[in-house]
């Protein structure tokens, strides 16, 4: 699970060799990848709320496991 | 010790994607910061398991989605909200996005089968690589590669992209297309 490769994007052929969708112009698909991100980078932009914070101050805090249960 | 503290610190940093990975799966804003909760305590149990230097990001992912699937299977009769996923806590300024409200698009989005728009955010929004998706997803590479493809298709028709479409992307080309983004979806 932890063996992700890093750096490693598609190449430009294997993105193009999809053969079970009808291939997209480019202008297209460049449309719909803003418009994602877009719409993912609001909620990234988004401060990280408080009670989550906290747990990561109490698991931080303390090594036993039990802590950490007793939040959830 | 020192290294719980740079896991909590590596933690704290994967926070933000997670939260907006939950929301694609859950829509509910405070059910994606529940989920997100559960996946931190998770992780943090688990830890030990965690070789550090590797892809934090898509460990925790897949911590968080196996949590979610793990939910869903729990609870079958509270099925995720696909008119909510990703809308209901996103505010848009309209300028940004030319004469496509935004909101035609999240319909859009949440209109596709859920591997497929869980695969397509993965690849177009999160940032993954197709074989760190499929890692993710617990399948195959070209299962993906399929899923993102027929994603992108089923968009693209939604909001009439190709051809004669109204919106198409001459409506916002000109001004957000030369950004530099290169990157495709």
């Amino acid at each position: 699970m932890t063996n992700f490769n890093h750096n490693k994007k598609p190449a430009p052929d294997e993105v193009a060799r999809d053969g079970d969708a009808p291939r997209l112009s480019d202008d297209s698909q460049a449309f719909i990848g803003l418009k994602l991100r877009e719409l993912y980078d609001d909620v990234v932009a988004e401060p990280v709320p408080d009670r989550l914070l906290q747990l990561l101050n109490q698991l931080g805090d303390d090594d036993s496991k039990a802590t950490a249960k007793s939040v959830e | 010790m020192s290294s719980s503290y740079d896991f909590r610190a590596e933690l704290l940093a994967v926070i933000p994607n997670l939260r907006a990975f939950a929301m694609s799966l859950v829509g509910a804003a405070d059910k994606a910061d529940d989920l997100v909760q559960e996946t931190l305590v998770r992780a943090w149990d688990k830890r030990s398991s965690f070789t550090p230097g590797t892809n934090l990001k898509g460990w925790l992912f897949t911590i968080l989605r196996n949590e979610f699937y793990s939910q869903m299977r729990k609870r079958k009769r509270e099925v995720p909200d696909p008119e909510g996923a990703m809308s209901e806590r996103l505010s848009i300024h309209p300028e940004q996005f030319g004469r496509m409200d935004m909101e035609d698009f999240k319909k859009a989005i949440n209109t596709l089968p859920e591997d497929q728009r869980e695969a397509l955010i993965l690849v177009g929004a999160s940032g993954f690589s197709y074989e760190e998706a499929a890692e993710i997803c617990q399948c195959a590479v070209g299962t993906i590669k399929s899923r993102v493809s027929r994603a992108r298709a089923q968009l693209a028709r939604t909001l009439h992209l190709e051809g004669d479409g109204e919106y198409g992307p001459d409506a916002v080309s000109v001004g957000v297309m030369n950004l530099g983004s290169t990157s495709i979806a």
